[in-house]
C-alpha cells in the first residue's frame, strides 16, 4: 500500500491518562434544524465514546454536519435547531436532560469549545484578557485580581506576552486570536475541549504553530479532546483516534495510524487521497466526485451509496450497521471486509473512478 | 482592473465558453429568481397589505374622471359640512373636498414615480461608473456624494422652488435630481464588490468593452438594495410634495393632498373636517409604499439562510 | 486622534463652499433682475440699487462669486428687508427656540425608540416584535404637518388643554417659574409632534442593529462561556449594537430640521423652521439662502460631532 499523505508520522499513541473512564459518550444523537419548510438533518444518529484524556478527531467534507455535531455536542444549537433524540452523557450527567440553568454551570467549567472563526468569536469591543477574566469570575467568582493573574498565565501558557491582555481583538493576527481563543477555553480548567476548525482560517505557518501548541497542551494538560476537521492530516498529528463523518452520520472510526494505512469505508480512501503531501511522491489529486448529499432529504439505505464506486444494489437499500474492524474500530459498509482483502486493487478502482 | 495583454486563441475561446455559461446561469437564476421573488414577498401579509393600499390609490388616481363627483376647481358654499351633495365637505373657497382628494392622487403619484424613476435612473449610472472606474474619479466622485448628502434637501428644495417656480415637472425634477446621490452611493458599494466577481473578470479577460460589462453584467446584480431603496424615495417624494404645498409651494394649477391641508389648516376650529381626510389620503398611499418597501427589502436580503453549514 | 478630528473639522470647507455656489447660482438663475431678488420683495428702488452697487452685481460672474463668498467669509448673510435686520441678527433670534424644540423631542426619542427597538429586536421574531415594526412603519406613514394638525384638533380645540400656537402667551409672566410653565404648555403640542416623527427612526435602528449584533460569531461564544441569555444580550450585544445606532442617529438632524421646519409653520413656534416659512411667503431671499446655510453648517457640525464620538467609543476605530 502506498504511504499516507500526511504532514509526518501519525501521532503516536497517547500516553495513557490518569483514568481511562469514559468521559462522554454520546448515544444516536440527532439535531435537525428547520430552512424554509424543511428540516436539515445536520447529525442524523451519532454515537461515540470519548474516555478521559483521549483525543479523538472528527474529520468530513464541509457540509457533512461534523461542525452541527460539535455545536450540538455542547447543546449549542441556532435558533431554529432541535435536538431529536439521543443522549450526551457527560461524566454521568446527560446534558440533553439538563435544564438551561444546569446547563450554565457546566459549560466552559467542564467542557469548552475553541471556535472556527476566531476573527469574529472574540467580542470586539472588549479586551481580550478582560474576556478571559470575566470567564474566570463567572464561574470561580474570585476577585479580579486573582483573575488577571489566571489570564496573565493561561496567555503565557499559549505563548502569548502579558502586554497583549490589554489589546483589542482587531489588534490581534490571526495565529494570536486562535492562541487567545485557546487561552479563553482553557480558562476555566475544562476535562474536555472541542476544537472546530480551530486552523483553517491561518496560514500555513500559524498553522503549524497553533497546532503545536494545541498538541503540547492536550499532552500537558490531559485533556479529552474532539478535534474537528476538513484536513484529516492535521487531525492525524494530533489524534489517537479519528471518527469520518458523511451526510450526518459517522460511516468509520479507527485508531488514527490504522486509518490512514488501512481505511475500511470507501469514503474514507477517497478523502485520504484528496490531500497532497509536501514530501510524499507526486500524486493525481482525486477530489470526491459527485456532489455533497442534500440533507433534508438524504439517499437511502447507505448515504454514500450514490457516489460510491463500489455500490450495489443493497448499498440503496439497507444502511449499513457499523461493522467492527480492528483495535476497536469499525466501519458502516456491506463490504467493509472485502475492501479490505482486495487492498491494491481497491485502490486502483478508486483511482480509475477519479 | 488589468486586461492580460497576451492572451492566446484556447484561453480566450475558453473565457468565452465560460463567460457565456456563467451569463446562462445568471440569467436562468435570475428568471426563476423573479418568480421566487414574487412569491416570497407575496407570503408576507404586510406587504399584499401594502400592495392593496398602493392598488386602490392608484385606481381612484386613475379612474379619477369616472369617480369624482364633481369638477375639484369647481366652486361650491363654502366650508360645507360633510353631508350629501359632499361627503367630506368643501373647503374655504368652496371646493368639494372628496373630488379634490381623488384627483390630488394624481399628483402624489406623479410624484412618487417620476421623481424616484429619475433618482434611479440619475444615481445608478453616476454610482456605476465611477465604482467600476475606480481611481481618482471615484474619489473625487465620492468627496461629491458625501457633500450632497449632507445638506438637507427639503431646505433647498423650499429654496429651489421658492426662486425658480413651482412648475409641477420642474419640482418632479428637482426632486429627482435631489435625491440620486443615496441611490448612487448604494450602487457604487454594490459595484465595487462585484466587479471582483468570476463573470466580470472573465468578460474583461474576454475583451468585452467596459460600458456594456457595467450595464450588462455589473449593474443588474447590485441593483436589489437600489430598489429596496427607491421604495423609500418614493415614499419621500409623496410626503415632501405634500410639505411644499402644505407649505404654498406647490403648483397652483394642480390639486394636492397638501394644498387641501393648507387651505384647511385656519379653519381647523371651525371646518375640521378639511384636515382630517387629505391626511388619512397622505397616510394611505406613504403605508402603503412603506409595507411594499419593508416586504421588497426583506425578500431581497440574502440573509435568509438560518443554517449553521 | 487629534488629527482626525481636525481632518473632519476641515471637510467643513468644501461642503460650506459648495452650498454658498448653489445660493450664488440661485440668485443668478432666477428669472428677474438677481439685486430685486437679493433685496426681497417689496424693498425700495433705491436700496436694490445700493444692492447691486455693493455686491457688484453689474460686474463679470466670477468677480461676483468672490465678492459673495467674501462677505460670507465676514459672517454677513446679507439684510432682511422685510424685518429690517441683518440676516444674522434674524436667525441668532429665532435658532434658540428651534434647538428647544429639537432637544425636548429627540432626547426622549432617542431613549424611547432605543428601548423599543432593542426590546423588540430581542423578541425577534415574534408577534410582538411584528407589531412593533408595523406600528413603527406606520408612523413614518404620518406626515408631520398631519399630526400636527390633529394634536391642534384633539387637545386645543375640542380638549382645550393646550394652547393652539406660539411659544408665549402675552398675558403671562414674562419671568420665572411662570413664564417657563408658560412655555412648557405651549412646547407640549408641538414636541409631541416632533417626537411621534422621530420615534420610528431609532426603533428601526436600533432594532435592525441589535439583530444583526445577535447572530454574529461571539455571542455564541458568550453563550458557550456559560453566561445567561439577559449577559448575553445587554452586556455583549447592546455594546456592540448601540454604537452604530449611535452614528445614524447624530447624521438623521437634516431629518430633524425638515420636521421643525413643519412643525413650526403649523404650531406658529418663532423658530428657524417658521423663518423659513416666512420667508417663502414675504419671498424674503436672503434669509431663505441664509437659513438654509446655517441648518446646513449645523448639520455638519453635529454629523462630525458625532464621527469623532463614535471614534472614541469604538475601539476598531483608527486614526489614519
Amino acid at each position: 500500500m502506498k504511504s499516507p499523505p500526511v504532514h509526518g508520522k501519525a501521532a503516536p499513541a497517547a500516553r495513557e491518562p490518569r483514568s481511562g473512564t469514559t468521559l462522554l459518550e454520546v448515544r444516536d444523537l440527532a439535531m435537525h434544524f428547520q430552512v424554509g419548510s424543511g428540516w436539515v438533518r445536520a447529525v442524523d444518529g451519532v454515537s461515540f465514546e470519548l474516555r478521559r484524556g483521549e483525543t479523538m478527531g472528527i474529520v468530513g467534507e464541509s457540509g457533512s454536519g461534523k461542525t452541527s455535531l460539535g455545536y450540538a455536542m455542547l447543546r449549542l444549537l441556532p435558533a431554529n435547531g432541535r435536538i431529536l433524540r439521543g443522549s450526551i452523557v457527560f461524566d454521568g450527567v446527560d446534558l440533553v436532560q439538563l435544564s438551561e440553568p444546569e446547563l450554565r454551570r457546566l459549560r466552559w467549567t467542564r467542557f469548552a469549545m475553541i471556535f472556527q472563526n476566531a476573527m469574529s468569536a472574540l467580542n470586539p469591543v472588549f479586551r481580550v484578557g478582560d474576556q478571559i477574566v470575566d470567564a474566570v469570575r463567572h464561574h470561580t467568582g474570585v476577585s479580579r485580581i486573582a483573575a488577571r493573574e489566571r489570564a496573565a498565565d493561561l496567555f503565557q501558557l499559549v505563548g502569548l506576552s502579558r502586554t497583549r491582555l490589554r489589546g483589542y481583538p482587531h489588534e490581534f493576527s490571526g495565529g494570536m486570536k486562535q492562541r487567545a481563543m485557546i487561552a479563553l477555553a482553557l480558562s476555566c480548567k475544562p476535562d474536555l475541549v472541542i476544537a472546530d476548525e480551530p486552523t483553517t482560517a491561518l496560514d500555513v505557518v500559524a498553522q503549524g504553530q497553533v497546532l503545536r501548541q494545541i498538541k503540547d497542551l492536550q499532552r500537558d494538560l490531559g485533556l479529552a479532546m474532539i478535534f474537528i476537521s476538513h484536513d484529516i492530516s492535521v487531525v492525524a498529528e494530533i489524534c489517537r483516534n479519528v471518527a469520518v463523518m458523511y451526510a450526518g452520520e459517522l460511516v468509520e472510526y479507527a485508531p488514527t495510524e490504522q486509518l490512514l494505512t488501512e481505511p475500511r469505508h470507501p469514503y474514507t480512501m477517497a478523502l485520504l487521497r484528496s490531500f497532497p503531501s509536501v514530501r510524499g511522491p507526486l500524486k493525481t489529486l482525486l477530489s470526491v466526485p459527485g456532489s455533497p448529499p442534500d440533507l433534508v432529504r438524504p439517499p437511502s439505505g447507505c448515504r454514500f451509496h450514490p457516489r460510491c464506486p463500489f455500490a450495489q444494489p443493497i448499498c440503496s437499500e439497507v444502511s449499513p450497521p457499523p461493522i467492527p474492524t480492528v483495535d476497536g474500530g469499525w466501519a458502516r459498509c456491506h463490504f467493509t471486509e472485502e475492501i479490505r482483502r482486495r487492498g491494491s486493487d481497491a485502490i486502483d478502482v478508486l483511482e480509475k473512478v477519479g | 482592473m488589468s486586461v492580460p495583454t497576451v492572451v492566446s486563441d484556447e484561453a480566450v475561446a475558453r473565457l468565452d465558453d465560460e463567460h457565456v455559461a456563467a451569463m446562462e446561469g445568471l440569467r436562468r437564476a435570475r428568471a426563476v429568481g423573479v418568480r421566487a421573488f414574487v412569491e416570497r414577498f407575496l407570503a408576507q401579509p404586510f406587504a399584499v397589505a401594502g400592495s392593496i393600499l398602493l392598488g386602490i390609490v392608484a385606481a381612484t388616481a386613475i379612474f379619477a374622471p369616472l369617480i369624482a363627483p364633481y369638477d375639484p376647481f369647481g366652486l361650491y358654499p363654502p366650508l360645507g359640512q360633510p353631508g350629501q351633495g359632499h361627503w367630506l365637505g368643501t373647503d374655504p373657497l368652496g371646493r368639494d373636498v372628496l373630488s379634490m382628494i381623488i384627483w390630488g392622487g394624481r399628483v402624489s403619484l406623479a410624484f412618487a414615480f417620476g421623481a424616484a424613476a429619475l433618482s434611479l435612473a440619475v444615481g445608478v449610472v453616476m454610482g456605476a461608473v465611477p465604482g467600476y472606474v475606480g481611481g481618482i474619479v471615484d474619489d473625487i466622485f465620492s468627496r461629491f456624494l458625501e457633500t450632497f448628502l449632507v445638506i438637507p434637501r427639503l431646505f433647498l428644495i423650499i429654496l429651489i422652488v421658492a426662486l425658480l417656480g413651482s412648475n409641477i415637472v420642474f419640482v418632479i425634477a428637482v426632486m429627482g435630481l435631489t435625491m440620486w446621490p443615496s441611490n448612487a452611493k448604494i450602487m457604487r458599494a454594490q459595484v465595487l464588490s462585484i466587479k471582483k466577481r468570476g463573470y466580470v473578470q472573465a468578460a474583461i479577460a474576454a475583451g468585452v468593452s467596459p460600458l456594456p460589462i457595467i450595464f450588462r453584467h455589473v449593474v443588474p446584480n447590485g441593483l436589489a438594495p437600489v430598489i429596496a431603496n427607491s421604495t423609500l424615495q418614493m415614499a419621500y417624494a409623496v410626503l415632501t410634495e405634500a410639505g411644499l404645498s402644505f407649505l404654498g409651494l406647490g403648483d397652483p394649477n394642480q390639486v394636492s393632498w397638501g394644498q387641501i391641508l393648507n387651505a384647511g389648516q385656519s379653519y381647523v376650529r371651525s371646518a375640521p373636517w378639511i384636515v382630517i381626510s387629505p391626511g388619512l389620503a397622505i397616510m394611505t398611499l406613504l403605508l402603503g409604499l412603506h409595507f411594499v418597501g419593508d416586504g421588497v427589502t426583506r425578500v431581497l436580503n440574502p440573509r435568509l439562510s438560518l443554517g449553521r453549514e | 486622534m487629534r488629527r482626525y478630528a481636525l481632518r473632519r473639522v476641515l471637510q467643513v470647507v468644501p461642503v460650506m463652499l459648495f452650498i454658498a455656489i448653489i445660493n450664488f447660482w440661485l440668485i443668478h438663475a432666477a428669472p428677474g433682475d438677481p439685486a430685486a431678488a437679493l433685496a426681497g420683495d417689496g424693498a425700495p428702488q433705491e436700496f436694490i440699487e445700493a444692492l447691486r452697487k455693493d455686491y457688484g452685481l453689474d460686474r463679470p460672474l466670477l468677480d461676483q462669486l468672490g465678492t459673495y463668498l467674501g462677505t460670507l467669509l465676514k459672517g454677513d448673510l446679507g439684510y432682511s428687508f422685510a424685518y429690517r435686520r441683518s440676516v444674522v441678527d434674524v436667525i441668532v433670534e429665532r435658532l434658540p427656540a428651534t434647538l428647544l424644540l429639537v432637544f425636548a423631542s429627540q432626547i426622549p426619542a432617542i431613549v424611547l425608540g432605543t428601548l423599543l427597538g432593542a426590546f423588540s429586536a430581542r423578541h425577534h421574531p415574534s408577534r410582538i416584535d411584528s407589531v412593533v415594526t408595523a406600528i413603527s412603519l406606520s408612523l413614518y406613514a404620518v406626515p408631520i404637518f398631519w399630526s400636527g394638525l390633529l394634536l391642534i384638533l384633539v387637545f386645543a380645540v375640542w380638549l382645550r388643554w393646550l394652547p393652539a400656537s406660539g411659544m408665549i402667551d402675552l398675558l403671562a409672566p414674562t419671568e420665572g417659574i411662570g413664564r417657563i410653565l408658560d412655555i412648557a404648555r405651549h412646547m407640549a403640542l408641538p414636541v409631541t409632534a416632533l417626537f411621534l416623527y422621530s420615534l420610528p427612526q431609532y426603533v428601526r435602528l436600533t432594532r435592525a442593529s441589535v439583530i444583526e449584533v445577535m447572530r454574529e460569531d461571539f455571542i455564541t461564544t458568550a453563550r458557550a462561556i456559560g453566561y445567561s441569555e439577559n449577559v448575553v444580550f445587554f452586556r455583549h450585544a447592546l455594546r456592540n449594537a448601540l454604537l452604530p445606532a449611535v452614528t445614524v442617529a447624530g447624521l438623521s438632524l437634516s431629518f430633524v430640521f425638515a420636521g421643525a421646519l413643519l412643525t413650526e409653520t403649523v404650531f406658529g413656534w418663532p423658530g428657524m423652521g417658521r423663518l423659513m416659512y416666512e420667508g417663502v411667503l414675504k419671498r424674503d431671499y436672503p434669509v431663505l439662502m441664509g437659513v438654509f446655510l446655517v441648518t446646513s453648517a449645523l448639520v455638519l457640525i453635529v454629523g462630525i460631532l458625532t464621527d469623532l464620538l463614535y471614534a472614541a467609543l469604538d475601539p476598531r476605530v483608527s486614526y489614519e
